[in-house]
């Protein structure tokens, strides 16, 4: 009986806990390859956005002579079209439907939207012939500035 | 006494360590098919974003060149006759879309983007195919690059042209095709190339392999109002939308206005064309 009590191992419980301790680390571990494919739709979103941010500025170069009326452009996460027959309002509704992704792409019966938070905005502005966007996305955390000579 | 000092494992202590042995096999097993999953899903979709940043910034950057003539290019007497080109349904639903520029002086270049099906395939790929000097007549013609594939695996490719006040500019072609010919006379399509304002481009990309389990129903519409041009599928793949919006520098070309004297160059109003 002496002999045997000298022999001390790990027991049940300690081997236990030990396995849960791993246990989270390796959910931890399974949280990271979650996370790649999160940083992969991110950067094709990105890559979206600067699409439309190219797009805005094409638009903005293609009517020098309207350019002040390009500015003023603010929007959130909900896009209400303004109509009117001017290019420069056909230009800004193009522009919301294309930032929200209007008509792009169904699955099932939901439509694929570039995802939008509180604190994302899209803006432009117009002066001295200068047309800017900033363009602030996933939590207004992500942020495009992009700028180009109008006139 | 002997006998007993020598302990082995119970009965009891081995079936549990068995037990717990055999879960974290099957926890190493599991995660490594979960990897290897993502591994899967983030490289088609790394496929997807990579070659729909590829596609439109070169065709981005073709249309803005679409219908420069070098003012001493001589090879061709009425080059402003092929500026752009754009054949609607060309491969099932999908478009074609041709531009014409001079990039140097004795070098006239047709680029040509067109839908097309891989060998004994159903799948799509979009060609790029770059001619020198085309329509001069015996030698200059030159092929640079014949149909390659320029993206693998598309699902859609809308173009839609528009006019200085944003309308839909239809038909705008030399090579027209059936929709082109319901919509206007040859003369119409080719006044029209001169009024291209804006390009808008919807390039759907589908990830060369299968990501989901399941199949998914997936409705592509990419262009308001569309007539007819709604395409569904129901499979495992993975598709994205890209849009690209540019300004056709060298069609419309926006009158400018001297910024000393206020006079404008060119004639007309607002516009030159």
């Amino acid at each position: 009986m002496e002999n045997n009590n000298k022999i001390k191992g790990v027991s049940i419980i300690e081997s236990l806990v030990c396995l849960v301790i791993i246990g989270i680390g390796f959910v931890a571990v399974m949280q990271l390859s979650a996370f790649s494919i999160g940083a992969m739709d991110r950067s094709i979103e990105k890559n979206k956005i600067n699409f439309l941010s190219e797009m805005v500025l094409e638009d903005m170069i293609g009517d020098p002579t309207n350019s002040s009326s390009y500015g003023n452009f603010n929007e959130t996460c909900t896009y209400s079209n303004t109509g009117g027959s001017n290019l420069h309002n056909k230009q800004k509704d193009k522009w919301r439907n294309k930032l929200n992704q209007k008509d792009f792409i169904t699955t099932g019966s939901k439509e694929r939207k570039i995802p939008c938070f509180s604190g994302d905005t899209k803006k432009t502005f117009v002066s001295g012939g200068v047309g800017r966007l900033n363009f602030f996305t996933g939590k207004g955390k992500r942020k495009k500035y992009l700028g180009v000579i109008v006139k | 006494m002997k006998k007993k000092i020598i302990n082995g494992f119970t009965l009891a202590e081995s079936l549990v360590a068995i037990v717990i042995g055999m879960i974290s096999v099957a926890a190493i097993f599991s995660s490594y098919n979960y990897f290897n999953k993502t591994y899967n899903v983030v490289s088609e979709k790394l496929a997807i974003s990579k070659s729909a940043r590829e596609a439109l910034t070169t065709i981005a950057r073709d249309l803005r060149n679409a219908g420069y003539i070098n003012i001493n290019y001589t090879k061709d007497h009425s080059p402003h006759k092929r500026v752009i080109n754009v054949r609607q349904k060309y491969l099932g639903k999908l478009d074609s879309l041709a531009v014409w520029y001079t990039p140097t002086s004795d070098i006239r270049q047709r680029i040509y983007y067109r839908p097309m099906k891989y060998r004994n395939s159903n799948d799509i790929f979009l060609a790029r195919e770059v001619v020198n000097n085309p329509v001069v007549g015996g030698q200059a013609w030159k092929i640079i690059y014949d149909n390659i594939e320029f993206i693998p695996f598309i699902s859609d490719f809308q173009v839609v042209l528009r006019d200085k006040d944003g309308k839909e500019l239809v038909p705008v072609c030399t090579y027209c095709g059936s929709v082109e010919n319901s919509q206007g006379s040859r003369q119409e399509a080719q006044d029209n190339m001169q009024k291209v304002h804006t390009a808008e481009i919807y390039l759907t990309v589908r990830s060369p392999k299968e990501v989901y389990k399941k199949n998914k129903q997936i409705r592509i519409k990419n262009h308001e109002g569309s007539n007819g041009n709604t395409q569904s599928f129901n499979d495992k793949y993975y598709r994205e939308t890209f849009y690209v919006s540019v300004h056709t520098r060298n069609l419309a070309i926006p009158q400018v206005e001297i910024a000393s004297s206020g006079q404008s160059i060119g004639v007309g109003t607002g516009y030159n064309k």
